[in-house]
């Protein structure tokens, strides 16, 4: 399977999906039709989970997303969440800025739903688009 | 046609009648955003405004209708957004067909009884299995506006014929974080 990147604009997040295990979604994520956005990485992740690399990195580092990305972003989420298992690891990175109360939070939640842990690492450096 | 108000005398901060679309929903967001940049120094008040803006917007691009037999064929919306010492306000009209009142009626019902914690449960639920396609989220969004509001979600329905009704919405949000 080939790697999947997506440019970001100023109301989609860049993607970059890489197949030695480095997966990203960073940006702003206000798409009114979020399903058409992200179907293209939830088709990649779903090929890549039958045969990923022993450690899956991910970062997810974003300015704002609206509730159609939220479920989206859960559901890649889960997805990736198959791959824990012991001979392979996956690590998931929720990148917020410090003030953002309400991100960090949000992360808590698609942890407690996804049942994975999450990385939360403060980053003020998050630039939208 | 997009009105941006700077008078220093005025609550208002945008006021915008027209038809609504993914683009123009884009330039009232980007607007909004930078209107906010001037006006609220609290990082997290302007970033929680500008998503509840986005959530509202979100909802009329997805749910305004046209109602061709009361002289209005397009997705005609109006959006205002003031602000005074203590709160935000974002008030939003648009069209239904008056057969999704029940339902538009009991969805934000149900979001207003509820206690924070009930809310929390929820959102959770209708994040984890709620359903959802290009027309929305079921809900979500109002749940979602009601948590980071922390406010009743206002609403009214007005019959325009006995197909379409005109819904007006409202949210409020404290300049103090909650």
């Amino acid at each position: 399977m080939e790697n999947l990147y997506i440019k970001a604009t100023s109301f989609t997040p860049a993607i970059g999906l890489d197949k030695s295990g480095e997966l990203q979604i960073i940006g702003r994520s206000t798409s009114e039709n979020a399903l058409d956005f992200y179907r293209p990485a939830l088709q990649w992740l779903r090929e890549y989970i039958k045969s990923p690399s022993t450690t899956t990195t991910v970062t997810l580092k974003l300015d704002y997303f609206n509730s159609s990305s939220s479920k989206c972003l859960l559901d890649i989420i889960k997805t990736l969440a198959k791959i824990e298992s012991e001979t392979n690891m996956l690590v998931i990175n929720w990148v917020y800025q410090r003030y953002d109360l309400d991100m960090r939070e949000t992360g808590e939640d698609f942890a407690s739903l996804s049942r994975v842990p999450f990385n939360f690492i403060e980053n003020d450096e998050i630039a939208p688009n | 046609m997009i009105e941006v108000i700077n008078r220093p005398e005025t609550t208002t901060i945008i006021r915008y009648e027209g038809e609504i679309n993914a683009e123009l929903s884009r330039g009232l967001t980007l607007a909004v955003h930078n209107q906010l940049t001037n006006l609220e120094n609290d990082l997290l008040i302007r970033k929680r405004v500008t998503h509840l803006i986005t959530e509202c917007l979100l909802n009329l691009t997805h749910h305004a209708e046209g109602a061709p037999d009361v002289g209005q064929p397009g997705k005609y919306v109006s959006l205002v957004i003031e602000h005074n010492n203590d709160h935000y306000s974002i008030h939003t009209t648009n069209t239904v067909s008056t057969k999704k009142v029940k339902f538009l009626t009991g969805l934000l019902d149900k979001v207003n009884s509820m206690s924070s914690s009930e809310l929390y449960e929820h959102y959770m639920n209708q994040l984890q299995s709620g359903q959802y396609t290009n027309k929305g989220t079921a809900g979500l969004g109002f749940i979602d506006m009601a948590r980071k509001s922390g406010h009743a979600l206002t609403y009214e329905f007005s019959s325009l014929n006995v197909n379409y009704s005109r819904f007006s919405f409202q949210l409020i949000i404290d300049k103090v974080k909650k």
